[in-house]
């Protein structure tokens, strides 16, 4: 707002502006030249999708696909087109719902006074980040086997019948989302935890002194403080609502959950495996992008709307 | 001194921005020259002529090298080099080989690098480099091979001549030939054949099942009684699987697909998706009938290879009765002792099916070897490879060199070692040889030279598959598709095959194939599943005529 | 000390509810500690146990059939100590790379003066949803000279618009504008501001990042994978991968018995390949942990 009023004045302003912030400007170069050149350089290979390529013949050499949207309507021609779309949204919208599950952890990090327990906790909270998904996979399913898992065990005692969770498709996505807060939330907390860090103590001090409680403190002070970032992550978040990765889903799936399981991107996989298509998937994928930042410049700017933070 | 500093560095900023913008885009235009390709001059110099005999050994007066691309299983490594055949060629012909070994782990992504990078090496090998669709949607970068077979390939020639079909499946739609296929030796007709523990049947005193109903009593004996003597009675599986069940446990019904494309070829020639056959459905039932009883473990669908592993090679006891495999220690580890492999079950038609190969089960396959457009030498590529199609030859790059590996004797045949400690057969062989890529041939008459001990290995499966081989059905062959239906067949295969399986699942665990038959068809009608049938049958009669 | 102090007063004034809150959160702590811990825990067992016994659902508190042939063939392998020394060399060079490439554009884009803010906010954000694919990629990399190079590995990917926006966003939220006017006053530049008064105010973001950015590094493969050709180039982790087999293999018929027991190997190894490559970089942490202390802001403004 500052800077488009002046821009609106004298150019001459500008340059003098431009001149004098000069630092600024070295300080972007390095990540300006790497991108362009390692990024935007091979930007062409976008048009992949709108021909018919084959990688002998190069990008330029490949003829153009017949009609250019060929391998999109494809894609929505496609039998599986709406259901790989609902199966992929109905779990990224589900992750989203647990979004603030991480930000709880921070908050009750920071409240910690033990400072050995503090340690410990969030050391390993952290850790299950590291483990491969291909072993949490098949430890999700180990613990869930009704024959020989812990889960069987409880429902023994229980005295009731253990059902087979990983083969209930209505189970798929719950597992998923629930799965990966078990083995993530530590690690995304960090950043939270790194936030709280700056908060400066004397505002608690001040706090205690005006009679506040512990629950009153983390309203009025630690939120605030967490705001920005939880708005960028959250926008962040948003533009990958499309791009479901494809190795856990993959490995979760099998033919009694197949239906809510099959998602874009093992889609593309499949279609992959008999024979490359490279311009279907390429256009598969394009699609999903273009969704993805439609869907973030719209977040960005009611976000921008509401709380004066956005992306840009 | 400062101000300076800083109009210097405001320089160097500007000039740096404008370098990397020229410097990125100014290789725009690049990527067409890299893929138009270094291509040889099609007019062989002087030179290279006097270099080159085109008889006899060596091959080249001057040593030659040519690079050849091989891809082999996950961690398998490039030890197959030093096997004593290849050692000796190069010794022989005067032609040396920089061999490039690609794991096949990650070998989808190389692939479109390798084939975009606007060089490939002179040769490849190895059926699971590339494949139909690669090559033929990249055909300029191949050399069609009809000439060099007909002029440098004396081997070659003579065994496309003995066994036609090297020549059948390895022709490509245009007439010519653009790789070369291969045949294993000693292949068993039959493929995976039905295992039965015995020690369980002797525990509970039961004969070996011949028919299905027969088949069901003894699975419905395992189940209920302590099977394998430990003392607990419901710890045993009398069938199993990972992440869906074998089709194999419906060959009594009369389906079989070595080949998984799902289709079977009748007596008239024509084809049947079986999927939407009464057989399928039969079958179904049947199967849906043990999975309510228990008799088919209720993980079946969800657990993975490994944990299917650990319940066939349980360190206490045998748990798992009864299967369709290759042999017996192809599965069970330890347990192998206690299964033996029965003839097939006879179905309520009152005849028996396996699913095999009359020419051998994966032994015909072609891409084996194909040389491409940046060969300088390809005469000299033409003469080396054809080395490989003899029957001294073959053995020794589908087991290893002759010496380590393989013993000759006075009278002419040839004999396996056992292989060296802590190492199994199978995994020696992978070791010291190509094993089932690259370029073979064996004839029958050098066939009758190999002696295989019966007791293990590939010499104990030739063995087993005798009791079946009579029964073997005729799998839907190794076509070869058009580009244009490469195109079309993933989106209809996946989608198509993905259905069947997942109502397959469903069926099995709840039952109503009966009732859900009428609309499954239809489902399937509606994704495409006529116009499946009709790329496979225009590709099978092309093969066939 | 003087931080019981502090605690002695709370309780004094607060008392009730804030002792049933501190109960309250170090039971749920320890909860949620026992049930994360569990699948490290499992792991490490595993990575001990006979692989059959844990298929098979059999190790759940204790190892069972212990063995440590998981370790034994995993170290069979030598190039896994290559493996090592290059992750360690890409991860710390990378690193450093990565967090000036990064940092540095993360502070110009949070200043509010920028001319072209927009523009150039536009430009990260956009390389984050719209790339060229993997094969423009290869042969950009390639006409620039860089496949199978030390490079490869640490600059050309080393610009994350992620970890940008994540740092912009803490620049503009914790550095108070006060101080820039302040330093003007003194007659600092933008770049002295950036390093002498900036960056040490910043420790938290810059270790998330460092954080971060090693650990992507540390674990990845892929680019590997593509871009370099030499063996002897190879990261840790595309070595153990080449170690282990993936599972999607489409079995050549009759070959079962090699591939049976590459298989029961590859079982075998993967805990003790987790354990192997993973304890390094979870020591880094705690090195970096230290930095998320409170107060790290206290005396930079004065009044």
């Amino acid at each position: 707002m500052k800077v488009s009023k002046q821009q609106k004045g004298n150019t001459k302003n500008l340059w003098l502006r431009i001149r004098r912030n000069w630092g600024l400007y070295l300080l972007l170069l390095p990540a300006v030249i790497l991108l362009i050149c390692f990024t935007y350089r091979p930007m062409y290979g976008v048009l992949i999708a709108f021909k018919e390529y084959r990688p002998a013949k190069g990008i330029w050499g490949s003829p153009w696909a017949t009609p250019w949207y060929k391998y999109f309507k494809k894609f929505f021609d496609s039998y599986q087109f709406v259901n790989t779309i609902k199966n992929t949204l109905s779990i990224t919208l589900y992750s989203l719902l647990v979004f603030p599950i991480p930000i709880i952890l921070a908050l009750c990090i920071n409240q910690m006074r033990s400072g050995k327990f503090k340690k410990v906790f969030q050391t390993v909270t952290y850790m299950p980040h590291f483990i491969s998904t291909v072993v949490m996979v098949g430890l999700l399913t180990l613990l869930l086997s009704p024959g020989s898992g812990v889960f069987g065990a409880i429902c023994d005692v229980l005295g009731v019948e253990a059902p087979n969770l990983m083969g209930k498709a209505g189970a798929f996505k719950h597992l998923y989302v629930w799965s990966d807060v078990w083995q993530h939330a530590g690690w995304d907390s960090i950043i939270y935890i790194a936030a709280l860090s700056g908060i400066d103590p004397s505002l608690y001090e001040a706090a205690t002194v005006d009679g506040a409680t512990k629950m009153q403190k983390i309203k009025y002070i630690d939120i605030p403080m967490l705001i920005p970032t939880t708005v960028t992550m959250l926008i962040l978040r948003m533009g990958g609502l499309l791009s479901l990765g494809f190795e856990k889903v993959y490995l979760m799936q099998n033919d009694l959950n197949l239906v809510s399981s099959e998602v874009i991107s093992t889609y593309v996989y499949k279609i992959g495996v008999i024979n490359t298509q490279y311009s279907y998937s390429a256009a598969i994928n394009l699609f999903s992008t273009i969704v993805n930042f439609i869907l973030l410049l719209s977040v960005n700017k009611i976000s921008k709307r509401i709380s004066e933070n956005g992306l840009w | 001194m400062k101000k300076e500093v800083k109009a210097c560095l405001k320089r160097i900023t500007s000039l740096l921005l404008v370098f990397a913008m020229t410097l990125s885009f100014a290789g725009c235009g690049k990527e067409k020259q890299d893929t138009s390709g270094k291509m040889p001059d099609s007019a062989k110099t002087e030179k290279e002529d006097s270099n080159f005999n085109a008889t006899g050994m060596p091959i080249v007066k001057e040593l030659v090298t040519l690079t050849v691309l091989t891809t082999r299983w996950g961690n398998m490594g490039d030890s197959f080099t030093n096997n004593e055949f290849l050692k000796e060629l190069e010794e022989k012909s005067n032609v040396k080989i920089d061999w490039q070994v690609q794991s096949l782990n990650d070998w989808g992504e190389q692939k479109g690098i390798i084939l975009a990078g606007g060089e490939l090496p002179d040769i490849i090998m190895g059926f699971q480099t590339f494949n139909d669709s690669d090559i033929m949607s990249n055909l300029d970068l191949f050399l069609p091979l009809n000439d060099l077979i007909e002029s440098y390939m004396p081997n070659y020639s003579k065994a496309m001549e003995e066994m036609p079909d090297l020549k059948k499946i390895a022709t490509f739609p245009d007439g010519n030939m653009y790789s070369m296929s291969k045949n294993l030796p000693l292949r068993p007709i039959s493929c995976n054949q039905p295992i039965i523990n015995k020690v369980w049947l002797k525990n509970l005193g039961l004969e070996v099942p011949t028919t299905i109903d027969e088949l069901y009593n003894v699975l419905k004996a395992f189940k209920e009684q302590d099977a394998n003597g430990n003392g607990d009675p419901n710890d045993e599986f009398p069938i199993s699987g990972a992440k869906g069940i074998s089709m194999d446990f419906l060959n009594p019904f009369g389906i079989t697909d070595i080949n998984g494309f799902k289709i079977m070829v009748n007596e008239d020639d024509t084809l049947t998706y079986y999927p939407t056959s009464e057989a399928y459905k039969e079958g179904i039932k049947w199967l849906h009938k043990l999975y309510a009883e228990g008799i088919m473990d209720p993980e079946t669908f969800t657990q993975d290879d490994s944990m299917l592993s650990a319940k066939r090679q349980d360190p206490n006891v045998a748990r798992v009765g009864f299967e369709y495999a290759w042999t017996p220690d192809s599965n069970f580890g330890k347990w192998s002792s206690e299964y033996e492999v029965i003839p097939p079950i006879k179905g309520y038609d009152g005849k028996q099916y396996t699913g095999g190969d009359p020419n051998g089960v994966a032994s015909i396959m072609r891409n084996e070897v194909l040389i491409t457009k940046f060969c300088k030498n390809p005469e000299v590529a033409a003469r080396w490879i054809d080395e490989f199609y003899t029957g001294e030859a073959s053995i020794q790059n589908f087991w290893g060199g002759i010496g380590t590996v393989i013993t000759k004797h006075e009278d002419g045949t040839y004999t396996l070692n056992d292989p060296p400690e802590g190492t199994s057969a199978d995994a020696w062989y992978w070791d010291s040889s190509l094993r089932d890529f690259g370029p073979k041939y064996v004839s029958k008459e050098f066939e009758e030279k190999v002696k295989l001990s019966p007791a293990s290995g590939d010499g104990l499966k030739a063995e087993l598959s005798k009791i079946a081989e009579s029964t073997v059905t005729t799998p839907y062959p190794n076509v070869m598709f058009t580009n244009e239906e490469n195109e079309e067949r993933p989106t209809l295969t996946t989608d198509i095959d993905k259905y069947v399986e997942s109502t397959r699942a469903l069926w099995i665990t709840e039952g109503g194939v009966d009732e859900g038959w009428e609309e499954y068809l239809e489902q399937l009608n509606a994704m495409g599943l006529e116009r499946l049938m009709e790329i496979y049958a225009a590709a099978y009669e092309r093969y066939t005529k | 000390m003087s931080e019981n102090r502090g605690k002695k007063d709370n309780r004094i004034r607060s008392g009730g509810p804030d002792k049933i809150f501190q109960i309250f959160l170090y039971l749920i702590a320890a909860i949620v500690l026992v049930i994360v811990l569990y699948p490290l825990y499992f792991v490490v067992i595993a990575s001990f146990s006979d692989p059959s016994a844990v298929a098979g659902g059999q190790v759940w508190l204790l190892p069972k059939g212990f063995t440590l042939d998981g370790y034994k063939e995993l170290f069979r392998h030598d190039e896994i100590w290559t493996g090592y020394a290059n992750t360690i060399l890409y991860t710390v060079v990378g690193t450093l790379i990565g967090l000036v490439v990064n940092l540095f554009a993360a502070y110009a884009l949070s200043r509010k003066d920028l001319v072209g803010r927009k523009f150039f906010n536009f430009m990260f954000i956009f390389t984050m949803f719209f790339n060229g694919g993997l094969i423009p990629t290869f042969l950009t990399i390639k006409d620039f000279h860089l496949y199978n190079t030390f490079t490869v590995m640490v600059l050309p990917f080393s610009v994350s618009v992620y970890n940008i926006i994540v740092a912009r966003t803490f620049f503009q939220s914790s550095i108070p504008s006060d101080l820039n006017d302040a330093a003007k006053i003194d007659g600092c530049g933008n770049l002295g501001y950036f390093f002498k008064i900036v960056l040490p105010l910043s420790k938290a973001i810059i270790s998330v990042i460092a954080l971060w950015t090693a650990v992507g590094m540390w674990n990845s493969y892929f680019n590997a994978l593509i871009y370099l050709k030499d063996a002897s180039r190879y990261p840790l982790q595309l070595i153990l991968r080449n170690i282990l087999i993936t599972n999607n293999l489409q079995m050549s018929f009759g070959s079962g018995e090699a591939m049976q027991i590459a298989l029961r190997l590859s079982n075998l190894m993967r805990y003790s390949v987790i354990i192997v490559s993973t304890v390094p970089i979870m020591c880094f942490y705690p090195f970096v942990q230290k930095y998320f202390n409170k107060g790290v802001m206290i005396g930079a403004v004065k009044g």
